[in-house]
């Protein structure tokens, strides 16, 4: 039986990852396969969950067309980005080290998500992966980026109610490389503040705080009933789609994210905001039955991003060509204390 | 122009370097912002750096410690004939190397081996059009712009000039 496309992940050592990947992959009604790395190697198992399907190298590079999900120099960015023809390979590399050459020399075309952050300049691989997909599986690419609404329109965002710290991290660390210095956070579920310690390292971890320079402002979710203008993003509830609504407009917008594990989206976000709140929604082909917050969170953070466009085009950097004099060090023998005396 | 550091010296100095400018009219000036004179920096590398193109159309000559230069090492193939080709009397022993200059031939080496090689990138830059794509590779631009400054040392020579 054809696919309309497969995921696959390559080299991924992190099990929740690749677990988090097969729920991206879930989401959008295809199959993921996983090709080396650790998540592969079945450590994920861990009795209860069934292991996630391999690919060996040699099937992997016969599954073509291969689209590589990689900030590499010609990348196209997502936004614009059409998948070829026929059953492709969307391929999401290692967290640290990308994807493999392999693979990359055997893909007709890479694709980059645009990251308006200096500080954060990757996703969390899933989120990648959702984000990838999402604008990739759409059919029609969503519209250039550079003529965007401008970093002024940027609004404000609120993670609703996120029901576990690591959902809350990937998505905070998403809003940091989307280029949000600050995001409010209605952490009724106590994932982020004063929760335990083993929770909050690994929450801090997956949010990159170390470098993100993000600030999280704690807030209830109803001091803001009554804002000039509140655009609730949801899966399951009805309403435009994202694509088609106005999620800028600056610090007089507010966009919320919901955790729709822990809350729902349509009836939650009427009795919270009030009646005059705008709802927009996350078309996922395939969500019945699987749903991550940060995958959802991300998605809603890169269409914001579309939408207020790309930074200022800067011409790259001309080469410098200095004019020196050059030497070659001198040539020495290093020897012991002990040759030394014996000499 | 930053003065020189004590036990280092600006070869040529402003009046030489306009004066230069000022005989290749506008073939070297067309797009030329400026010539910078600045104190030695750490390019990273053994060896001493010369002159730069810091931007585009923005040379920047540096300092050089008073001749006789003294280096650990030997100089490298390139750097060598460089320095034989511009008059210096080069010497290799004991693991050092040593390079005598008489003043004007360093301030020549400095204007044409320095200035107009620089200049000669630039100008290969700025015929290339905007864009700042790579024109060409390094090593050819290396040597066009070495060929420019060596034909433009034969120019004022022939002309009898200093």
């Amino acid at each position: 039986m054809s696919v309309r496309a497969r995921l696959v992940g390559d080299g991924l050592d992190h099990p929740g990852n690749a677990r988090a990947l097969a729920d991206a992959a879930s989401m959008f009604g295809i199959p993921v396969l996983l090709r080396g790395g650790r998540a592969a190697a079945g450590r994920h198992t861990n009795g209860a969950i069934s292991p996630l399907p391999t690919v060996d190298t040699a099937t992997l590079l016969g599954l073509r067309p291969i689209v590589a999900v990689e900030n590499v120099h010609g990348a196209e960015p997502v936004f614009t980005s059409r998948l070829p023809a026929g059953s492709p390979t969307i391929v999401v590399g290692n967290e640290r080290r990308g994807i493999a050459s392999d693979v990359l020399r055997a893909a007709l075309t890479c694709v980059r998500i645009p990251l308006p952050s200096r500080s954060i300049n990757t996703l969390n691989v899933a989120a990648a992966a959702a984000v990838a997909l999402y604008y990739l599986l759409r059919g029609s690419p969503a519209g250039g980026t550079r003529r965007g609404a401008g970093p002024a329109q940027r609004p404000a965002v609120l993670l609703l109610g996120p029901s576990d710290h690591v959902e809350a991290g990937s998505a905070l660390r998403s809003a940091a490389a989307f280029g949000w210095r600050a995001v409010q956070l209605d952490d009724r579920n106590n994932v982020w503040f004063g929760t335990r310690r083993s929770q909050r390292t690994e929450a801090r971890a997956a949010a990159r705080s170390h470098r993100s320079g993000l600030r999280v402002h704690g807030v209830r979710a109803d001091e803001h009933a009554g804002s000039a203008r509140i655009v609730v993003a949801t899966v399951h509830a009805d309403g435009p789609p994202l694509h088609r609504t106005k999620l800028v407009g600056g610090a007089g917008t507010l966009v919320v994210i919901p955790d729709e594990q822990a809350i729902d989206g349509g009836t939650t976000s009427s009795s919270i905001f009030g009646p005059g709140v705008e709802r927009a929604r996350i078309d996922l082909p395939a969500v019945a039955g699987t749903y991550r917050y940060r995958l959802a969170a991300s998605i809603v953070l890169a269409e914001i991003s579309r939408q207020l466009g790309s930074r200022p085009h800067r011409a790259a950097r001309r080469p410098r060509y200095p004019s020196a004099v050059s030497t070659i060090e001198a040539d020495a023998d290093l020897v012991t204390p002990a040759e030394l005396s014996t000499y | 122009m930053g003065p020189a550091r004590p036990g280092f010296v600006h070869p040529a100095d402003g009046a030489q370097v306009r004066r230069l400018l000022a005989f290749f009219g506008p073939r070297v000036l067309y797009g030329l912002r400026g010539v910078e004179m600045r104190q030695a920096v750490d390019h990273g590398r053994p060896g001493m750096l010369l002159a730069a193109l810091t931007q585009p159309g923005q040379a920047v000559l540096y300092e050089q410690p008073r001749p006789p230069w003294l280096f650990a090492g030997r100089l490298d193939e390139v750097s060598h004939q460089r320095l034989v080709r511009a008059g210096a009397l080069v010497r290799e022993a004991g693991g050092l190397t040593r390079v005598a200059w008489t003043a004007e031939e360093l301030r020549d080496f400095m204007l044409f081996d320095g200035l107009m090689h620089e200049i000669g990138h630039h100008i290969i830059e700025n015929n290339a059009g905007d864009g700042g794509a790579r024109v060409m590779r390094t090593a050819d631009h290396e040597a066009r712009a070495d060929a420019f400054a060596a034909a433009c040392r034969r120019a004022w020579k022939a002309e009898g000039h200093w």
